[in-house]
């Protein structure tokens, strides 16, 4: 029999049990099928990205002249180009171009949105209205036209594709940021942090900013599927990697010359293309259906 | 003078509207004691929270402003003071408490994390010894498992210990003034009485001032020295609990305390005083109480009426006083 105080006992601890977001969050994550298949897609992408020069079957840069324009085989998985790369080979290499133009251009336009986001939100005012302003001046250009723009003043290259995918994220995330400000800052301890002499920027980094982040874990992984089309937009229509690279962008290309004869030099890579922004988007729904509050509890 | 450890002198405080200034605050007068517990009452509107935001100088997001006056505290005048200045004495010698228990603690931080925040920036401590401080604070506002609270988080708390969280944040750097608005309006009644006897402990442990701000009578006549009534933005009548209770001398404040259901009575219909208090934008000339008054002449129509010294503790601003022998006193 139980005495009354080991039930006691045994309440207490239920009580105390360590409350984890994340294990909640897990919980609740793993319920969403297509999701989860699409985080174990883009995390095997992103190891091949690391080891891809290590486990390329061929070396992507080699030509081969015996071997131009083969379709799909058992030794060439994916066939070979114009020159006879093997595109497996060039797809896996290209992964880590694709990630990290997207990552980091997102990463960026994230740290910088933010920021405007929450000093618009925070402080109000004349300085969110210039800040909301220029937003909306950036939005009235189409994503893409507005890229091209950017390119063409700064010149073709990697590094200024980045320059203007980030530039193109900065006003949606700016936005976004200032919502979730307006609305965080009006909460009661929002009020009791400044009485008990929080500095601003002590507020608006641990009481404001966090409110924020569930809506900007979504976002993230949205943008980042655009921002792999942008880039591999802008490749395609040579404003960024070089000829050379082995960039789906790129590779889609160079292959359309052959979308006739040999239609797999192009259909691999757009391929490649459309799995990844796909599992990057079925990511950012099945986040939003685990973090929004409100559809959470439908 | 100097036992004053808050001194507000014609406080005016106002908005901006479309441009236009709106005065909500229209020159408040009062002062507190080192450890004395000072009422602050008077209906909705009436002025008391701005008063609260306008000693803390708590204006973020709003266009309040503080238009005229002083505040002098520990015989500074914060009114002058930087906002830096003023950001080092928020927290450590003066801090506040709000009404709801259940929306002033960030629900994402463990509540550890929320208390030494203000230890750690005000005493400079490090990690270990402002946690030691933390777990103590929780302990003196009577929370027994200090040590495990400390690592969970605002929502696995009842509002009774939120508020105790509370109070023990506020009072963790040893304030000289503790501004506590409505503390305990979001509490069921025992825990109410348990967090005001919590108070008035941790007052006569500290010496600590206390401006209470209430609309709860019951809650004055248990906890204050003195009471100051304020009334559409200004102080109408000032005095000791005891005598303001026995015998209330602005017809706002008889109105008040009349309002005030007492167990036994049966009264179908319960005392009120008629209408609302008036709107900012929409002030009467002469006294602003007077549309509601059922003691008004012509003159209060007319005119504002002076504060009356009716005795050295009490005054009223009420021209019932200011034509009669003010030297009565009941």
């Amino acid at each position: 029999m139980t005495s009354p105080t080991t039930v006691q006992n045994s309440q207490v601890q239920h009580t105390q049990r360590k409350y984890s977001p994340f294990k909640e969050f897990w919980k609740s994550f793993k319920k969403q099928k297509a999701a989860l298949l699409a985080s174990i897609f883009i995390g095997l992408l992103i190891v091949v990205a690391f080891i891809g020069p290590y486990i390329a079957p061929y070396d992507p840069f080699e030509p081969n002249y015996d071997a131009l324009l083969e379709g799909p085989s058992a030794s060439h998985l994916a066939g070979t180009d114009e020159y006879g790369r093997d595109i497996f080979s060039r797809l896996i290499v290209g992964a880590k171009i694709s990630l990290m133009v997207s990552f980091s251009a997102v990463f960026l336009g994230l740290i910088l949105g933010t920021i405007l986001g929450l000093i618009s939100g925070y402080f109000g005012g004349w300085i969110d209205k210039i800040i909301m302003r220029s937003c909306d001046v950036l939005f009235s250009f189409p994503d893409l036209l507005l890229a091209i723009a950017i390119v063409a003043l700064l010149g073709p290259g990697i590094n200024n594709v980045i320059i203007a995918v980030m530039i193109f994220s900065v006003p949606s995330f700016a936005r976004l940021v200032r919502g979730a400000t307006l609305n965080a800052k009006e909460n009661v301890y929002v009020e009791a942090a400044q009485s008990m002499g929080a500095s601003h920027v002590r507020v608006l980094w641990k009481h404001i900013f966090p409110e924020t982040m569930s809506e900007l874990i979504i976002f993230v992984t949205m943008r980042i599927g655009t921002a792999i089309l942008a880039a591999s937009g802008l490749s395609f229509l040579g404003l960024g990697a070089s000829p050379e690279m082995p960039e789906w962008g790129v590779m889609l290309s160079s292959g359309r010359d052959y979308l006739g004869t040999s239609s797999h030099v192009v259909i691999m890579p757009g391929i490649a293309i459309f799995l990844t922004v796909l599992a990057f988007n079925l990511i950012g729904d099945g986040l939003r259906d685990v973090l929004d509050p409100k559809i959470k509890n439908n | 003078m100097s036992e004053h450890v808050l001194r507000v002198t014609d406080l005016e405080t106002s908005f901006t509207r479309d441009k236009k200034e709106i005065k909500i605050l229209r020159g408040v007068n009062f002062a507190i004691r080192k450890g004395e517990i000072l009422g602050l009452v008077g209906e909705s509107g009436s002025g008391k929270s701005l008063t609260s935001l306008s000693i803390m100088q708590l204006f973020h997001g709003t266009t309040g402003k503080i238009v005229n006056g002083s505040i002098h505290f520990n015989g500074e005048d914060l009114t002058k003071m930087s906002e830096s200045a003023i950001r080092k004495i928020r927290g450590k010698q003066m801090a506040m408490i709000f009404q709801e228990p259940m929306t002033s603690l960030n629900p994402v931080l463990k509540i550890g994390k929320q208390l030494m925040e203000a230890i750690e920036m005000h005493l400079k401590l490090p990690k270990n010894e402002s946690r030691h401080h933390a777990i103590q604070m929780l302990k003196n506002v009577g929370i027994g498992r200090a040590e495990e609270i400390i690592y969970e988080y605002p929502h696995q708390l009842s509002g009774g210990m939120r508020q105790r969280v509370m109070i023990a944040m506020a009072m963790a750097c040893h304030p000289n003034l503790l501004i506590a608005d409505e503390p305990t309006t979001a509490l069921d009644v025992t825990i109410q009485a348990q967090i005001l006897e919590l108070m008035k402990k941790l007052k006569e442990e500290n010496e600590t001032a206390i401006l209470l701000i209430t609309h709860d009578l019951g809650v004055v006549a248990e906890m204050c020295d003195r009471v100051v009534v304020m009334y559409a933005g200004q102080v109408v009548e000032e005095a000791d609990v005891f005598e303001l209770f026995a015998s209330p001398k602005h017809p706002y404040t008889q109105g008040l305390i009349a309002s005030v259901p007492k167990i036994g009575d049966n009264k179908e219909i319960l005392d009120s005083i008629n209408g609302q208090v008036p709107s900012p934008q929409n002030m009467p000339n002469g006294c602003k109480f007077a549309p509601r008054c059922n003691q008004a002449m012509s003159v209060c129509h007319e005119e504002s009426p002076p504060t009356v010294n009716i005795s050295t503790t009490r005054q009223c601003s009420c021209w019932l006083y200011a034509t009669k022998d003010v030297k009565v006193n009941a």
